[in-house]
This record gives C-alpha cells, sequence and structure tokens, in this order.
C-alpha cells in the first residue's frame, strides 16, 4: 500500500466558540465542505444532500435510542447498570448504525423485562471526565456499593445527547452540532461577565443530569495526560460543589492494573455519601 | 577530548545578547509601570506576533507568563508555585508554564497584591487575558482556568496551521487565511469595545512592518546557525528570542 492510497486531511475545528459569531462556523463550514470534496474525489462518488440527510436521520435514530437506554437508569436501583450501558456503547462505536439500532432495541426490551430484583445502592453516582471505554474502570466503582447512573463523558451523553437538527444544507446542522451543541471541554465558550456565569455557561447541563438521574455524587475522572480535562476539574469541581453535591477527583492510567487503589477511594467517597443519608 | 583541544567546538556568546536581553528584562518593568499608572496591561501567550501587534497598536502593555515561568524557573522558586496550584487541584502532569502562573495567580489574589517572592518585580495583575492556539491543543484551557482566580476579559486567538512552501495545505489555504483575517478583524473590534478608542490603522501598520523587518532578520540570524560550526549558542538563541516580542 502506498502513502498515496491513503486519504489524508487534516480538518482544522475552530477551539473558539462565541455564540452569535459566525466566523467560526462560516470556517468550520468550509472545513467540512473540503473534508466532503476529498472524500468524493477519493471514493469516486457523489455525496448527494439526500443520502447525507438519510444517513443524519439514521444516526438521530441510534442517538435517541440511546437516550432512551439511559433513562432506563432514572430507575431506583436502576434497571441497567453503568458497566452494561457501557458496553453497549463500545459496541455501537464498532458497528454500522443500522446494527446499532437493532442491538439497542433488542437490550431496551430485554432490560425493561427485569423486575427490581438487585437492592438499592448506597449512592447514585454521575461520572464526568474523559472518554471511557474501559468497563473496568465503572465495575470497580459499581463494585463498592455504588450505581453509576449518568455521565457526563466523550463516549456518552457528550456524543449522543444533541441530534443533527434537519437543516436545507444537511453540513449546516453537522457544523452546527458539532461546534455548538456538544458540550466538550475542548471547546471554549464565552467566558461570560464572572466566573459564575462562566461555570453556568461551561456546565449548566449537569444540573438537568444530576435532577432528572437523581444523583447523590459526582466522580471527576480524567487520563492522565489529558490536559484538556485537567484544567478543567477545579472549575466542574467548584460548579457540582455549588449544587450542593459531593464530588471525587480520580486521575487514572487507563489500566486495570491501577484500579486498586481508585477503588478503595471511591469505596470511601460511597461511605461518606451513604452516611449522609 | 578537552574542549581547550578543540577550539572549533567552543561557540562564543554573542555581544548582540548584551542589547537583547535587558529588553526582556524591561519587558517586566514596562509591565508594573503601566499597571501602576493605569494603562491596560494584558497577560499574552507566544502568538506568532499576530496578535502583539493589534495589543501594541492599541497601546497595551503585554506581559508573558509564559516566558515569566521559565524566569521563575531559573531563579528557583517556581516549587513554591507549582506546589500552590498542585494544592488548587490541578493535575500535575500539566504543561510546567501553566502551572507556574496559576499557581502564582492563585497566590497573588490571595494576597491582594504581587508576591514578595516573584522575581523581577512579578506580573501585575492583567485587565486583559489574551490566549493563543499556537503551539500546543491544550494552552487555551490554561488561561480559561485562570478566570477561576481573575474575572477578567479573555480573548483566544485561533492559530491555523495552512502550512507553507512543502507542507502547504493546498485544499484550505485560502478558506484558512479569510478564517484568520476574520478573527483579528473580531480581535481589534472587541478591543476598541473594552479600551473605549478605535484603531489606529497607520500606527498598525508601522507595527507590522517592523515585525516583518525584525522577523526577516531573525529569520537570516536562525539561516547563519546551519553553520559548522554553529555561531550562535542556543543559550543566546533562547535568551534572546523573547525580545522580538518587544522590538515592534
Amino acid at each position: 500500500m502506498h502513502a498515496s492510497d491513503v486519504l489524508l486531511q487534516n480538518l482544522k475545528v475552530p477551539s473558539l466558540i462565541i455564540e452569535g459569531d459566525i466566523v467560526d462556523l462560516t470556517f468550520f463550514r468550509q472545513m467540512m465542505s473540503g473534508l466532503k470534496n476529498h472524500l468524493e474525489d477519493f471514493g469516486g462518488r457523489e455525496i448527494t444532500h439526500e443520502r447525507l440527510a438519510r444517513e443524519i436521520a439514521t444516526h438521530n435514530e441510534l442517538r435517541s435510542l440511546v437516550r432512551e437506554m439511559y433513562s432506563l437508569r432514572r430507575e431506583d436501583p436502576p434497571l441497567i447498570s453503568g458497566s452494561e450501558v457501557l458496553q453497549v456503547l463500545k459496541a455501537l462505536m464498532s458497528i454500522p448504525p443500522e446494527e446499532g439500532i437493532e442491538l439497542l432495541k433488542e437490550t431496551i426490551a430485554e432490560v425493561r423485562q427485569r423486575k427490581y430484583g438487585s437492592r438499592r445502592q448506597a449512592a447514585r453516582l454521575l461520572i464526568w471526565g474523559s472518554p471511557i471505554d474501559n468497563a473496568a474502570l465503572i465495575e470497580a466503582i459499581e463494585s463498592v456499593g455504588a450505581s453509576v447512573v449518568m455521565d457526563d463523558t466523550c463516549v456518552g451523553t457528550r456524543f449522543y445527547w444533541p441530534d443533527v437538527e434537519t437543516a436545507a444544507d444537511p453540513l449546516d446542522g453537522l457544523v452546527n452540532r458539532y461546534l455548538m451543541e456538544i458540550k466538550c471541554p475542548r471547546t471554549f465558550r464565552d467566558a461570560g461577565e464572572s466566573y459564575r456565569a462562566d461555570l453556568e455557561n461551561r456546565f449548566g447541563y449537569l444540573k438537568q443530569y444530576a435532577r432528572e438521574w437523581n444523583v447523590d455524587g459526582v466522580i471527576l475522572q480524567s487520563m492522565k495526560y489529558c490536559d484538556t480535562h485537567g484544567y478543567e476539574v477545579p472549575a466542574v469541581k467548584d460548579y457540582i460543589e455549588g449544587l450542593g453535591l459531593p464530588s471525587l477527583f480520580l486521575e487514572h492510567e487507563y489500566t486495570k492494573i491501577a484500579l486498586a487503589p481508585l477503588r478503595t477511594r471511591v469505596q470511601a467517597f460511597v461511605e461518606m455519601i451513604g452516611s449522609n443519608h | 577530548m578537552a574542549a581547550e583541544e578543540n577550539p572549533a567546538r567552543a561557540i562564543r556568546r554573542l555581544e548582540a545578547r548584551k542589547v537583547l536581553r535587558p529588553m526582556v528584562d524591561k519587558m517586566y518593568e514596562e509591565g508594573l509601570r503601566a499597571a501602576q499608572s493605569g494603562e491596560p496591561v494584558a497577560w499574552c501567550m507566544g502568538n506568532w506576533l499576530e496578535g502583539d501587534a493589534i495589543l501594541r497598536a492599541m497601546g497595551v502593555i503585554q506581559v508573558f507568563p509564559e516566558n515569566y515561568g521559565a524566569v521563575c524557573a531559573a531563579m528557583g522558586v517556581a516549587p513554591g508555585f507549582l506546589s500552590r496550584c498542585e494544592a488548587e487541584g490541578f493535575p500535575t502532569h500539566m504543561c510546567g508554564y501553566a502551572r507556574n502562573c496559576i499557581g502564582y495567580t492563585a497566590r497573588m489574589v490571595e494576597l491582594g497584591d504581587i508576591p514578595p517572592e516573584a522575581p523581577m518585580g512579578g506580573m501585575p495583575k492583567p485587565m486583559l487575558l489574551v490566549g493563543s492556539g499556537m503551539a500546543c491543543d491544550a494552552r487555551y484551557k490554561w488561561f480559561q482556568a485562570l478566570r477561576r482566580y481573575l474575572e477578567v476579559p479573555i480573548w483566544i486567538l485561533e492559530m491555523p496551521t495552512p502550512g507553507y512552501g512543502g507542507t502547504k495545505r493546498e485544499r484550505t489555504y485560502d478558506s484558512t487565511m479569510r478564517y484568520v483575517v476574520a478573527e483579528l478583524r473580531d480581535f481589534v473590534t472587541f478591543l476598541e469595545g473594552l479600551l473605549k478608542k478605535k484603531m489606529d490603522w497607520d500606527k498598525l501598520c508601522e507595527m507590522v512592518d517592523n515585525m516583518e523587518k525584525v522577523q526577516r532578520v531573525w529569520w537570516e540570524a536562525l539561516e547563519m546557525r546551519k553553520a559548522i560550526p554553529c555561531p550562535m549558542h542556543s543559550r543566546d538563541l533562547w535568551s534572546i528570542a523573547m525580545a522580538l516580542c518587544s522590538t515592534l
């Protein structure tokens, strides 16, 4: 295989988004249009508006089903565990969306048949931070008397919560979702007049998650050397504590070996939450 | 083989550094003077001189926390600021420049004044933060984190890399150029609103002309470093590189 056989495109995604400013949206729209043209040249076929709109609709259906799966964790105890949800999300990353839709329908139907067999856990937790595709971390957390009922991570709600809005040009919908709707720390959002206004602008959606999933505490987790999330930790901690919720920061090395000490810290955190109930 | 037996291996220090190096020190003095007299002072990241010319044309005095991190390290006071940053909850694997600055800022806010241990008189409290995406991806998160301690306006300059010469990205070059121009115009509008004064475009043109002349001279000096033996010690290069920003 030659290097010329491989498509190479540098896609500059604006880092700074200011509400009402279209400069970044316009630029990213041009980047995406360039990518589309490059893919068409490389693949030898046109990407029509109709085809793109169909694929967007398929992915929106997938996202809707993921959100339905998440709703099964509003129950107390949740009908599906955090580690099970992550296993499904991992599978969705590897299979075509049509197969993902079938998988989700089967999973949701099966979970809805479950009775309340397990007992209520001491703590309902939201997990925030860098991408997790390692179910072992969630299993470790859930092994010490906690249920991971919600998340704010890149493999979870950040990806599946916002849909692509229908637009005359599907590329506009994709651009708007990616830059404006996905709440990820990699995007610098307009700071606002004060620190508190800044926190609300950046993390305000967590309030709804915490309320609707009846969260008792938040685990802030970050892979070591992930600067994007590392810089974010004190600010998101301030916001969470402003909501009256306790939080615990875990920095991990993305290996199973390092989980034991983290498990101990989570256990202490869960016991603290349990004693406050 | 001892150095004195092979004189070709020794590189003489530049006389020019005796002129240029003090300009870096003067930058910090100028920042402190400006803050005391009520002139606008901005903490800035390196931004390939794009934002520098605009700021200076608007009369904003710049202080560079990245360079200050190196100053604190050289003077042996960085560990205190780094420890303070860690105590504030920031992971220890992150950029040392950022951690030094965050620790310094937390201490400055706590004291209500420049920390007494700060070398070269310290960095005054800014009225503006100007970050950039130059050189590394997460750097703008650093200045965003500073908002925890400094409730001042912040602007981030995007620094896309369209390439140059053999690395030029033909497909995206023109749109990237248009984007940066539009962004810099937005930056001017932002500063005009903040400082309540209009941009002096003639002054900006003069600044940009100076900037290009300085960069041309610097490029020629760096090209000369291809010679063997190298005529310019790396220690001189890094000592005087910051002077580029103060010679506009």
